[in-house]
């Protein structure tokens, strides 16, 4: 940067957008902390005064704790299984570009879950494993599988495709394909350039992408709202909280929990992508 | 390399892909235009009577989540472009803090986040603003990773004091060369904080005022109310809403990027 002029660059004209970061987003975030703890607003039933009960319920209460677990493991799980099947399909499309199909209307297809709520793909999910779901009509077996843990699976899987193939294919872009034909030539098997050459270029990004998407399949609330009949993820029981008898505190409490599982999934991806890069390169 | 055998894979890799995505969209359609879902797609025959009854239904909430999609979208550009002005071009350490504030509301759920507004600003709460400005703080963050690296580009600093020394006044600057150079990344701005308002549930969903309404707020009270049916004919509706974003998108991609050429 030539630094000698940085011309309509002012702190004037930021400070609006800076203060509804601040009084919107960081005072908010406080405040819930706060509460959290017991020294803010309470509601009913709930004694005010310092306390970490409203956090550790998520641990103490065999109920919540098996909630926070399927929480992860669906946030995260849903994820990986989205780059097993996206780190090749995203490679593939960057090696043969244009011979694939019509690419920007693929691109068009892949990106546009994107805009939809994740209610409306909790509400896929009833359309193709409700009850009378279309796979039930035709597997009877398949009939309500979107409310059991593997039918959530797959509707978080639907939710993450997006948020996954959209930076993969920008990721993979980039990529040198020669290097592998180089490593294929000189003899190395598949896995062995996919494992030696590929992965180590690919492999910053690729955690980049687990983690950003992790932390919002994990916070969300439409899908499982949708789909909630007998598994329970997190996120519902801050929802329950809320709306009976409005117990803030302890809504609060779960809200950090749950805030601090997706901001640490984000943070732990960047720290683990930028080492990533200084020890691969 | 041996092309055939591993296009051919990808092809059918890809194929399925788009099925995935297009098999419940395509569907939604067929339940909505069914008489009775329940006896198989088109079973007792076709009708519209679902779609009509449903557009009387959710149509207010579709033009009320416009409405405030189109100002979540104004807000981003005013707040936003000077924003990420600032960020791209003052770097010291109070842009990089800000810049971490900026990461807040990804990292945070929406939920958590809007307890913490309802906490804070109950009085915002009954005529909407809270949740209009809920909206802007969780795009902003989009505009601004969208915005900023553009407004950093040397080349376009470089054109814009080419400008000025040859006696450009700032306005004129900013309009001929900094606007259209960044064209892009508005347009991916604007499609962004659209989509991303008129879907958003998370914080709709606590902070909405009870007596309006927003369309996915709709969508939810049908999902768990309503015959799939009924449901499937307003989930129609508000993705058609979605398709002239999608229109821009597709647009905005063909149209060969002045300078940097897409990949």
């Amino acid at each position: 940067m030539s630094g000698a002029t940085a011309r309509f660059s002012s702190l004037g004209a930021a400070v609006p957008g800076i203060a509804l970061l601040v009084a919107f987003g960081v005072v908010p975030l406080a405040v819930l902390t706060v509460t959290a703890l017991g020294l803010g607003a309470t509601g009913a039933g709930e004694e005010p005064g310092l306390t970490l009960d409203n956090l550790t319920q998520a641990v103490t209460s065999p109920r919540l704790r098996q909630e926070l677990v399927a929480s992860v493991v669906v946030g995260i799980g849903s994820v990986l299984i989205m780059l097993v099947a996206g780190i090749p399909l995203t490679l593939a499309m960057s090696r043969h570009g244009g011979q694939v199909g019509h690419g920007r209307l693929t691109s068009v297809v892949f990106t546009l879950p994107i805009a939809l709520p994740g209610i409306v793909v909790g509400f896929f999910t009833i359309l193709m494993l409700g009850r009378t779901g279309i796979f039930g009509q035709v597997v009877p077996a398949l009939g309500g599988a979107a409310y059991t843990l593997p039918g959530i699976f797959v509707a978080y899987v639907y939710f993450s495709f997006p948020r996954v193939i959209g930076p993969l294919q920008a990721a993979m872009s980039t990529f040198d394909h020669s290097l592998v034909d180089t490593a294929r030539t000189l003899g190395a098997s598949r896995a062995r350039a996919f494992v030696s050459v590929t992965l180590p270029v690919v492999l910053p990004a690729v955690v980049q992408v687990l983690g950003t998407a992790a932390a919002v399949t994990i916070g969300g609330y439409g899908t499982i709202a949708t789909l909630a009949q007998s598994e329970r993820l997190l996120p519902l029981s801050v929802a329950d909280r809320l709306s009976n008898g409005y117990q803030v505190a302890s809504a609060s409490g779960l809200a950090v929990v749950l805030a601090l599982l997706a901001a640490g999934t984000l943070a732990v991806s960047r720290l683990l992508s930028a080492w990533l890069e200084r020890r691969l390169r | 390399m041996r092309g055939l055998p591993d296009t051919l894979g990808t092809r059918m890799a890809v194929g399925l892909c788009v099925v995935f995505v297009l098999l419940p969209v395509a569907t939604s359609v067929a339940v909505a235009t069914s008489v009775s879902s329940a006896r198989g797609l088109w079973g007792d025959g076709v009708t519209l009577q679902w779609l009509v009854t449903g557009w009387e239904q959710i149509s207010p909430t579709l033009g009320r989540s416009t409405a405030v999609a189109l100002g979540v979208v104004a807000a981003n550009l005013v707040l936003g472009g000077p924003l990420a002005m600032w960020l791209a071009r003052s770097p010291s350490r109070l842009t990089r803090a800000v810049s971490f504030l900026a990461t807040l509301p990804l990292a945070v759920p929406g939920i958590a986040l809007s307890i913490g507004l309802i906490t804070v600003y109950p009085q915002l709460r009954p005529s909407g603003l809270l949740l209009f400005l809920g909206h802007v703080l969780l795009t902003l963050p989009f505009t601004l990773a969208a915005l900023t690296p553009v407004l950093a580009d040397q080349e376009l600093q470089d054109c814009e004091n080419a400008a000025t020394t040859l006696g450009a006044a700032g306005w004129r600057v900013l309009a001929t060369v900094t606007v259209p150079f960044s064209a892009t990344a508005l347009v991916q701005v604007v499609i962004t904080a659209f989509a991303l308002s008129f879907g958003e549930f998370n914080i709709s969903f606590f902070i909405n005022p009870p007596a309006a309404p927003m369309a996915p707020f709709a969508l939810f009270d049908a999902y768990s109310t309503q015959r799939l049916e009924l449901a499937s004919a307003k989930t129609v509706l508000f993705m058609l809403c979605l398709v002239p974003v999608l229109a821009l998108l597709v647009a905005a991609r063909r149209t060969p990027s002045t300078r940097k050429a897409r990949p």
